[in-house]
């Protein structure tokens, strides 16, 4: 009874229109006055110990190594630097899109980021070249989900911090799926573009000087993912450091190297690093919260029960995950989703005998699929309302590669393979 | 109608102690004749020892397995039973527990809000597994321990002579791997758990602590059970004790076992300096205790020749 | 008032200056975690010396940060939500949506949070961090203090309702240096 008001206040206040975070503190509320034998000031307790771990620090860290990069001026850098890797195909600037979330994706740890990004820099360059904005927009949110897939990754940091799964173990596990979704989205994108006639190769050839200087000033950005990734690999750091260090560094490469940060830019840009992590940050605060009192209520425990008496096997629960998680993944924000529902399904999956980092990868890339897919999709709203795209054009262009997303799933569901090889290989 | 109090620990499913509970909640329920349901919280789902004693003395309906250096801001003496060397077997720290000192501190406790409902299980005896032959303090030296970020687990390897390194026990896998740390003391069934035989090979049984946890709830819901209830809790509560006790203690001996037979060296360690330098040094790092000589008391009443009082048979 | 290029909404005054105190102490916490992170990296390889202390002060300047930037997210309108049901509205009918599922709601919370934020203050007295002994009481205080200031925050938007910017909620800094939007006023829809 409790549970049920609590749920029902949330969905609610979601859809009209209280923030996220205020909606789930208030429906917390709700149960606790229902259920009435409980001290609220446990809420409260629970507030402060949703964030008792260091671990979830790399989440404002990698947002902040992701936003002084920016300040930096790496996203023009790295733009043309997938512009000229991708020139040659058709439909190039749809191309580099997609190879521009790849190359951000070794940096930022957020789609939500590198959708606004993209959708900023490249979809007015893309209407130049007559590409329907909904399209664009399509691809520029489409894409942005392979930077949550390739580590860093916020998702991940929250996921193995809920579940107690080792993050750099769910670092390694992203990229393979990261890249097998980038080649996808780019063979798809090619179909596209050849049918309907976008933007064809150019072949005209490019002078040696420029080709080196580019390179160049793009592989400085690059060095910062094989920094993180090593240095959690050789033991050097925490996936916690690794996220300081990376601040670090792009401090380092805007302030001495690229030059464009200023003591003023870095007072803004670590402004808005903060506003942007606590965002999230008070978000995994009050869902853990929430979900501390699904928890008290026995809710996860009757999950298990539920779900590993009539369910026969690992296949079949994974796919049963899979659609419970699309579905639920339309209404509620793929943060929240993460804190409240992966505590549920972990276990479960552990009881069959499921890989928890397997298991991880899917739930994330589950959760990320929820962001473009409509109504609550938060990669949808940001690309939309900066390129001004309408949410019905949006929803039929980005239809194939929605596919395309499904499929990644589907593969990463029946190879696990594909997401334990490399943290096997390397821990 | 039924009273339903959930219990909280931080062991996995399957461990003794949450086999115990388990065994615990059918006992309550069959002598309470279903009035009183105990609900097992296993693998910290409520939250971590210090959330749940907090808790409970926010007067919830629950009880938490807790250590007694837990409640050293409100008893500090009570924080020496988790001293390093001051047993020398978990029948010798069980007479701490029989002892006025100890009748004086829960009820010193008891002022503050919290009631103990089971003074201890045996959670285990905390041995050391590093790269390195351990036999004397002298070995320790500039070797980096991973331990739990708490001022006795600090105090209780620096007076060993080790490099104590707070971490998070999930970090140690990887820490121990690549060399970040070169060991980590834990009782053998959480060493063996955390599969840290994998990468560092030689145990040395330091037996520098007989680690003894409480379940503790808080006063006030304590207060709102019927004399019948706790009555209850109280007794089911000794025999769970007992056989946790039972558990624990055959699991650390299968699981030294896998780990000889996992290839890792067994080391026999010289415990006398260990002793010495505890003792010397342990009383100097708590100014926060009543008594400096409280170390030496819990000596005395552990080394107590005197045969510890009958249990309860029941 | 104009930041980065967009503008917020049209207050100024001492007042303003003073209630953006929040905005100010979270980001420099934020740049004091990055500092205390990077000492600790640095101790442990160039002096084998971990901060013992490290992870409690982490934890401290996290919690803070939290609070406090929430707070000023709640002065920004900047949280993240959804608005499909207030962008069909009529403005009149959204301007009570927002009174109502937004400031009103955040309004209830941050009372709860100062009330029983502050009922949570002695009970904290029995609890003090494992190495450095800073009292709970200093971990806790974020709850109260950010309550509060929400609560005047959300007071004020009752009266003069925020503007509804979506765009910054979901993504705020990295739409920083976008073309100014300028907004007539709070009551009208930014996006018609
Ligand atoms: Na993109
Ligand atoms: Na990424």
């Amino acid at each position: 009874m409790a549970v049920a008001s609590a749920l029902i206040g949330m969905l609610v206040l979601f859809f009209m229109g209280t923030p996220v975070a205020f909606a789930l503190l208030m429906s917390t509320l709700l149960y606790f006055v229902v259920e009435g034998s409980e001290p609220m000031v446990l809420l409260v307790q629970r507030m402060t110990g949703g964030l008792s771990a260091v671990s979830l620090l790399a989440v404002p860290f990698f947002i902040m190594a992701g936003v002084f990069m920016n300040r930096s001026g790496i996203a023009t850098r790295l733009l043309n630097l997938a512009g000229l890797l991708t020139r040659r195909m058709h439909g190039g600037l749809a191309q580099a899109n997609v190879m521009l979330s790849v190359l951000m994706g070794g940096l930022s740890g957020s789609n939500i980021a590198d959708s606004a990004m993209s959708a900023k820099l490249l979809v007015p360059r893309m209407t130049e070249q007559r590409y329907p904005v909904g399209f664009s927009s399509a691809v520029t949110a489409a894409s942005s989900l392979i930077t949550s897939t390739i580590p860093p990754a916020i998702a991940m940091i929250v996921y193995g911090y809920v579940n107690n799964v080792s993050i750099g173990r769910l670092f390694m596990a992203g990229v393979i799926p990261g890249v097998i979704m980038a080649m996808l989205l780019m063979v798809a994108v090619n179909l596209i573009a050849r049918r309907r006639g976008f933007q064809l190769p150019q072949r005209e050839p490019v002078p040696k000087g420029q080709w080196l200087s580019i390179t160049r000033a793009g592989l400085l950005a690059l060095v910062l993912p094989v920094l993180v990734i090593g240095g959690i690999r050789f033991g050097l750091f925490t996936p916690t450091e690794a996220g300081a260090m990376a601040v670090l560094y792009s401090l380092f490469v805007g302030v001495f190297v690229y030059r464009e940060l200023r003591p003023t830019t870095i007072a803004q840009a670590t402004r808005e690093s903060m506003l942007a992590s606590v965002n999230v940050l008070f978000i995994i605060c009050v869902a853990s919260a929430f979900a501390r009192f699904l928890t008290w209520e026995g809710i996860p425990q009757q999950m298990t029960e539920l779900l590993s008496e009539h369910v026969s096997g690992p296949i079949a629960f994974l796919l049963l995950a899979n659609l419970l998680l699309l579905a639920i993944g339309m209404f509620l924000e793929g943060n929240a989703i993460l804190i409240v529902l992966s505590p549920l399904l972990a276990p479960v999956a552990a009881e069959f005998g499921i890989d928890p980092v397997h298991f991880g990868i899917i739930f994330i890339i589950n959760a990320s699929i929820g962001t473009i897919t409509p109504p609550m999709g938060t990669v949808m709203f940001t690309t939309c309302s900066i390129t001004g795209a309408g949410i019905g054009t949006f929803i039929r262009e980005v239809l194939p590669f929605w596919g395309v997303m499904l499929v990644v799933l589907l593969l990463v569901t029946f190879f696990p393979a594909l997401a334990l090889t490399l943290p096997n290989l390397m821990f | 109608a039924e009273t339903v109090i959930r219990v909280s620990y931080g062991n996995q499913p399957g461990e003794p102690i949450d086999l115990a509970v388990r065994q615990w909640a059918t006992w309550v329920e069959e002598e309470s004749g279903g009035d009183l349901v105990l609900r097992p919280f296993p693998a910290s789902q409520l939250g971590n020892e210090t959330e749940i004693t907090e808790q409970a003395r926010f007067g919830s309906a629950v009880i938490g397995i807790s250590a007694y250096s837990n409640f050293f801001d409100v008893a500090p003496d009570l924080s020496v039973i988790d001293a390093p060397y001051i047993a020398d077997s978990f029948e010798a720290k069980a007479r701490i527990f029989d002892s006025d000192w100890f009748q004086a501190q829960s009820a010193a406790l008891v002022e503050q809000g919290y009631r103990i409902v089971v003074p201890w299980v045996a959670y285990g005896e905390r041995q050391l597994l590093s790269n390195r032959e351990v036999r004397t303090p002298e070995d320790l030296r500039g070797v980096r321990i991973r331990v739990q970020n708490s001022p006795m687990y600090v105090a209780a390897l620096r007076s060993m002579n080790a490099v104590p390194t707070p971490m998070s026990l999930g970090d140690v896998y990887p820490a121990l791997a690549q060399g970040m740390i070169d060991g980590v003391e834990n009782p053998i069934p959480v060493l063996h758990g955390g599969r840290f035989e994998e990468v560092v090979k030689r145990l040395s049984l330091t037996r520098h602590m007989q680690t003894t946890a409480p379940f503790v709830t808080g006063e006030e819901f304590w207060q709102r059970l019927t004399p019948e209830q706790r009555r209850i809790l109280s007794e089911t509560g000794a025999r769970m004790a007992e056989y946790a006790n039972r558990l624990i203690e055959e699991r650390s001996e299968a699981d030294l076992e896998r780990m000889r037979d996992a290839g890792v060296e067994i080391i026999e360690v010289d415990l006398a300096p260990f002793r010495s330098r505890a003792r010397e040094m342990i009383p100097s790092a708590f100014p926060q205790w009543s008594d400096p000589g409280l170390f030496d008391l819990m000596l005395e009443i552990t080394s107590n020749d005197q045969p510890r009082p009958e249990e309860d048979p029941s | 008032m104009t930041t980065d290029g967009i503008v917020l909404s049209p207050r100024t005054g001492w007042l303003d200056a003073l209630l953006r105190v929040d905005e100010l102490l979270a980001s420099v916490a934020l740049f004091a975690l990055f500092l205390v992170a990077i000492c600790n990296v640095f101790m442990r390889y160039f002096m084998s010396m971990p901060l013992a202390w490290a992870e409690e002060v982490l934890q401290l300047l996290m919690l803070w940060t939290t609070m406090l930037g929430a707070s000023a997210l709640v002065r920004r309108n900047e949280h993240v939500m959804i608005s499909i049901v207030s962008d069909r509205l009529p403005p009149r009918l959204a301007k009570w949506n927002t009174r109502i599922f937004n400031v009103g709601v955040t309004l209830i919370c941050a009372a709860v949070m100062l009330v029983w934020g502050l009922k949570l203050l002695p009970f904290a007295a029995m609890r003090s961090t494992p190495m450095l002994n800073i009292p709970f009481y200093w971990v806790h205080l974020a709850i109260p203090v950010a309550g509060a200031l929400m609560l005047i925050h959300s007071l004020r938007n009752l009266i003069s309702p925020p503007v509804v910017d979506p765009l910054a909620a979901v993504a705020p800094g990295l739409i920083a240096d976008l073309p100014p939007r300028v907004h007539a006023g709070p009551d009208i829809d930014p996006r018609s």
